[in-house]
C-alpha cells in the first residue's frame, strides 16, 4: 500500500533506512582496510569514534526525490520508484505535492543552498559501503605503524585534515582522506 | 551577570577569538565554538543564501536535541559534537527560516555592508573588508570569511557543519 509523501516517511526512513555505523557492513577490500587502520589507531592510543560507515540507498533515495520535488526541479513522476519505499509523489495537484515533499525535506533538515541544482546524491561511496566517516582523538603525540609495520609518530591536529602524516598512515592501508570533510576516508579520497 | 563578559562590538583579529565569536546557524540552532554565551546575549546574523542579509538576534536557551536542532540530528550529532561546537537558539528573527544558513557574529559588526548581495566586513582588522560566503562539500557545509581578491582569497575563518549525507560539491 503506498503512502503519500510527508512527515510518515522522516519516522519510516529512521526507523527502516538508518545509515550503519558498523565497520562490518563495508564492502571488501575496503572493510578490511578500513578495520585494519582503525585498529592501527586504536593500538596507538587514539579514540576513534566511527560515525557513519554504508549509508542506506533508500534514504538516499527519499532525500533525493524530496529535495528535487520540494524545490521544483522535477515533476513527481520523474521519481523512479524504489524496491521497498512504497512512496506515493504525486498528491494530484503541484503545490500540493511540493508541499508533501517539503515537509520532508524540513524532517530530514535537508540544506537548500542557493542556486543549487545538485540535490543530495543517490550514489556515493557511502552508498556503496566504500567510505567511513570517524573522528579520531589523541592527545600529543603517538606512534601509528603503517601496513608495512613502520612505526610513524604523528602529532595531533585539531584540523584533521591538514594532518597529511596520518592522511599518509591511511593511504597505506588503502584508506584514503577527503581533505574537505573532516571525518570522511574512503577507498579512493572521494 | 555574565552578559558583561562579550564584547558589544566584535574584535575578531585573532585565532581565539574568531572560533569564539563566530559560529553558523542552520534553521534556529547556532554552532560555536564558545560555551560562554548566556541568554540574551547579542549577536549578528549574517544569511549567506542567496543574496545575504543581515539582522539582529539574540542567543536563546542551549540546544540539547534534534527537536530544535538540524546539527544535532542522529547522523550528524557525533560529528557536529565532535568539532568542538555549543550549540544554542536563535531568537528575535521573524521568519527565520528563510535565512537559512547563517554565519553569525557575537556582539555588532558596525562595519559590517552588502554590497551587490554580498556582505562584508573587517574582521581581521587590516584595514580591509572580508568577504562572508558558504559552498557545500562532498558531506557538509563549509562556512567562510576570507580575505584578499577572489582570486587570491584566503580564509581566514571557516566553520564545517556536517550535513550526514552525500551532496554535490561547490566548494572550489
Amino acid at each position: 500500500m503506498t503512502t503519500k509523501s510527508g512527515k510518515y516517511w522522516i519516522t519510516w526512513a529512521n526507523t527502516y533506512a538508518k545509515n550503519s555505523n558498523q565497520a562490518d557492513n563495508l564492502l571488501a577490500p575496503f572493510k578490511s582496510n578500513a578495520k585494519s587502520f582503525v585498529k592501527a589507531l586504536e593500538n596507538a592510543g587514539a579514540t576513534v569514534t566511527i560515525s557513519t560507515t554504508k549509508r542506506s540507498d533508500k534514504r538516499a533515495y527519499l532525500f533525493h526525490w524530496s529535495w528535487k520535488i520540494s524545490q521544483g526541479k522535477c515533476k513527481t513522476s520523474d521519481a523512479n520508484k524504489m524496491t521497498g519505499v512504497d512512496i506515493q509523489w504525486d498528491h494530484g495537484s503541484e503545490k500540493e505535492s511540493k508541499a508533501g515533499a517539503l515537509e520532508m525535506v524540513t524532517g530530514f533538515g535537508l540544506a537548500v543552498p542557493p542556486r543549487s541544482i545538485n540535490p543530495p546524491s543517490l550514489t556515493s561511496n557511502h552508498i556503496s559501503g566504500k567510505a567511513i566517516d570517524m573522528t579520531i582523538k589523541w592527545t600529543g603525540k603517538m606512534k601509528v605503524k603503517r601496513k608495512d609495520g613502520k612505526e610513524i609518530e604523528v602529532q595531533y591536529m585539531t584540523n584533521v585534515n591538514l594532518n597529511s602524516t596520518l592522511h599518509s598512515i591511511g593511504l597505506s592501508y588503502g584508506v584514503h582522506k577527503l581533505k574537505t570533510d573532516a571525518p570522511h576516508w574512503s577507498f579512493n579520497g572521494r | 551577570m555574565l552578559t558583561g563578559c562579550i564584547a558589544s562590538t566584535s574584535q575578531v583579529n585573532s585565532e581565539k577569538a574568531k572560533s569564539s565569536l563566530l559560529g553558523w546557524v542552520h534553521g534556529e540552532c547556532l554552532a560555536i565554538e564558545s560555551h560562554k554565551l548566556v541568554l540574551g546575549d547579542k549577536i549578528t546574523v549574517i544569511g549567506v543564501m542567496e543574496g545575504h542579509k543581515i539582522t539582529k538576534a539574540t542567543i536563546g536557551e542551549k540546544a540539547t536535541s534534534s527537536d530544535n536542532c538540524y546539527a544535532l540530528l542522529e547522523d550528524r550529532k557525533e560529528i557536529n559534537t565532535s568539532s568542538g561546537y555549543t550549540f544554542y537558539l536563535v531568537e528575535g528573527i521573524p521568519n527565520i527560516s528563510t535565512f537559512g544558513l547563517s554565519i553569525v557574529l557575537v556582539g555588532n559588526q558596525p562595519d559590517l555592508v552588502i554590497n551587490e548581495g554580498v556582505a562584508y566586513a573587517d574582521i581581521n582588522g587590516d584595514g580591509f573588508r572580508d568577504r562572508f560566503g558558504q559552498c557545500s562539500t562532498s558531506e557538509g557545509v563549509s562556512f567562510y570569511i576570507s580575505s584578499g581578491n577572489s582570486s587570491e582569497a584566503t580564509k581566514i575563518w571557516e566553520g564545517y557543519y556536517y550535513l550526514g549525507y552525500d551532496s554535490e560539491v561547490t566548494c572550489p
